[in-house]
């Protein structure tokens, strides 16, 4: 899952960008609003952590720009204001979360989790797709019951895919939702991480569009021979 | 007591008083004037009966022993008698007591309980004495006061019920102001409306709304404050928490990276509370009045260069002297401290930085200048306020805060000016010691 986070002050962006790459998490660190918006209308993101204090203005701002011209990216606000009112108005505003400093990783981590849930609609913890069962919080994927032990990047992959919801997504959209800006990327490696996850979840669970990308394939109850 | 009550009982009080005196007055004069009007014509029909005796030939009188009876209303009696007091003709023989007058003139006499108004003329050789019934005259009297009594209650009445409505109606604004300041919300600072208002009350509406605005903005200015000290304490502590639990769940390096950033987090709260707590200090007063202790400018300008590891930057100018500025050694290091710091952040990068001393007749002026970009003039002026920090990470946004607090403690001036390639000259002005060299 790709996040951009906006916040000015480099210690604790750097403390948030480490934080949640611990839970698999990539994430495009900006300082201001200009940075931000530009960030969004070059990217494809699935959350946006927005600080409210910026150097150029209020990230509250910035949020009302998105939502008028129709951007519904979820966001969740970070601010120092405890005040009622301040989380209110931010709500209002357009955030569909709210986060006070200083805040607790975990909470922050599954606060993100449940406003990707709610943005795909979801109402259960684990997101589940005929056989495969993938708990986002845990990392954990189980088939037919039976847990699956897949890498990190695997994680990622099968994520991006569950949550795209039959979705084509193409070569550079997966690698971005797998790889940070600074990663060095091997030219064959989204290819590699594809055949481990056939290999282990069955042939049928990517789909290759050819000349397009690569969708999830259709949920099949039965166990593929 | 109420307004309204109290101009209600004074004017009305008055108005009574005043209304009642006039109508004493009034009716003693109408009295006296009815009592002299009919005098003079108790007078005037004795008169006018000498003249008819006087061409009456004494003969037709008839008889002394028979006098001549003429018949009258109940109301006035007449009476003609020789001066030797034989009676020659009358109205009402039974009234002999009263018409028995011998002094020429007006008299009271009394007869049967009743009051005679007498008047006795004396012509030639006759008296002539009428006589009128008081009661007669008492009755018109008050037929008179009561035909004057009904329209002056009724006046009194109508300038009362006048009275109370002007004013009610005269009061109607202040009512009216009540009600819209008690229908208000608690924390609603906005300026009460003059339009409309009376010219006595408007300067007090006007400087009602002075001092709200004033209260709404020093509301504004804490909110503010509260606000940035929040976010000032706030995101390092965010900053120690994240590296802190990432220091948790990972081994190794990044382990020892994350404790480091904590550790930077640390170090930036405890700088921010520590000049929280100076500014706080400052204006207890406790610092500037406790410990004074002044050092020469020359020695607080060098410890401040040597903390900020600025020497090689400044270009300083008239600091050969022994001058003292009449503030603590330590609160004075800390501003050039602090100015020197903005000027490097802020400054040109590597440019100079100009430091001008020279003393006045009881001033000493401290400036700093770097070059750099022009400051707006709306910037300038909020340069001071707290927590107002630039793009510069670093900074807490209390230096000029703090600053101006010290001078200021300190019975002295700091005063900012920016252009002309100079991107901000601060200059401190301080109270000269003048017994010490």
């Amino acid at each position: 899952m790709r996040v951009l986070l906006v916040e000015d002050d480099a210690l604790v962006a750097a403390g948030i960008e480490a934080g949640l790459a611990l839970s698999d998490f990539v994430v495009d660190g900006v300082m201001t609003l200009a940075a931000a918006r530009s960030a969004l209308t070059t990217m494809d993101y699935d959350a946006v952590i927005l600080d409210r204090r910026l150097p150029d203005g209020d990230g509250l701002t910035l949020l009302g720009q998105w939502r008028r011209s129709g951007i519904a990216t979820p966001v969740l606000m970070l601010t120092a204001r405890d005040a009622v009112a301040s989380r209110v108005e931010g709500l209002q505003g357009g955030a569909d979360d709210y986060l006070v400093k200083p805040f607790d990783l975990d909470e922050l981590i599954a606060r993100l989790q449940a406003l990707l849930r709610r943005a795909a609609g979801q109402v259960d913890r684990a997101i589940h797709h005929g056989r495969i069962a993938f708990d986002p919080i845990d990392r954990s994927v189980t088939l037919d019951g039976e847990p699956v032990v897949l890498v990190r990047r695997e994680l990622m992959l099968l994520e991006a895919l569950i949550r795209a919801r039959g979705r084509i997504l193409s070569t550079d959209q997966l690698k971005d939702r797998l790889y940070g800006i600074d990663d060095e990327v091997e030219s064959n490696a989204l290819n590699v991480h594809i055949y481990q996850l056939r290999r282990k979840l069955g042939r049928d669970v990517i789909e290759t569009v050819r000349g397009v990308g690569y969708r999830l394939g259709a949920a099949n109850e039965a166990p593929s021979s | 007591m109420s307004l309204r009550l109290r101009l209600v009982a004074t004017l009305g009080i008055t108005l009574v008083l005043l209304w009642g005196i006039m109508a004493a007055w009034l009716m003693r004069d109408v009295s006296t004037q009815i009592e002299r009007s009919l005098d003079q014509r108790l007078a005037q029909s004795a008169h006018m009966v000498a003249g008819l005796l006087r061409n009456v030939p004494a003969a037709a009188l008839g008889d002394s022993n028979d006098p001549s009876l003429i018949p009258s209303p109940g109301g006035v009696a007449c009476r003609v008698s020789s001066l030797r007091g034989q009676v020659i003709a009358g109205t009402h023989p039974e009234l002999n007591d009263v018409l028995k007058a011998d002094a020429e003139g007006y008299s009271y006499r009394d007869h049967n309980g009743q009051r005679w108004r007498v008047y006795t003329l004396v012509d030639d050789d006759k008296r002539i004495t009428v006589a009128d019934r008081i009661r007669e005259r008492e009755s018109l009297l008050s037929q008179v006061r009561r035909a004057a009594f009904y329209p002056f209650l009724l006046a009194l009445v109508g300038s009362l019920v006048a009275l109370w409505w002007g004013v009610t109606r005269g009061l109607a604004p202040l009512s009216r102001l009540q009600r819209r300041l008690s229908g208000r919300d608690h924390g609603d600072l906005s300026p009460l409306p003059v339009r409309g208002l009376p010219s006595e009350i408007r300067p007090l509406i006007d400087g009602f709304n002075t001092l709200l605005g004033r209260t709404e903005r020093m509301l504004e200015m804490e909110q503010r404050f509260t606000d940035d000290a929040a976010h000032e304490l706030r995101t390092p502590l965010t900053a120690i928490r994240t590296h802190l639990q990432i220091a948790d769940r990972v081994e190794g390096d990044r382990r020892r990276e994350a404790m480091q950033q904590a550790e930077a987090g640390v170090e930036r709260l405890t700088r921010t509370l520590d000049q929280l707590l100076m500014l706080a200090r400052m204006e207890s007063e406790e610092m500037a009045r406790g410990k004074l202790e002044p050092v020469a400018i020359k020695e607080a300008l060098e410890a401040a260069m040597n903390e900020t590891a600025s020497r090689d930057r400044c270009r300083v100018n008239g600091a050969d002297t022994e001058w003292r500025a009449e503030v603590s050694g330590a609160l004075l290091v800390t501003a050039l401290r602090n100015l020197l710091e903005n000027a490097m952040r802020h400054g040109e990068p590597g440019g100079p930085i100009d430091i001008d001393i020279h003393a006045g007749v009881d001033m000493l002026s401290i400036d700093i200048a770097n070059q750099g970009d022009t400051i707006p003039p709306d910037r300038l002026a909020r340069l001071s306020e707290r927590f107002l920090r630039g793009n510069h990470p670093q900074g807490s946004g209390l230096g000029l805060s703090i600053v101006e607090a010290i001078v200021i403690r300190a019975g002295g001036r700091m005063t900012m000016v920016s252009g002309n390639g100079v991107g901000l000259r601060v200059t401190l002005q301080f109270p000269v010691i003048k017994s010490e060299r």
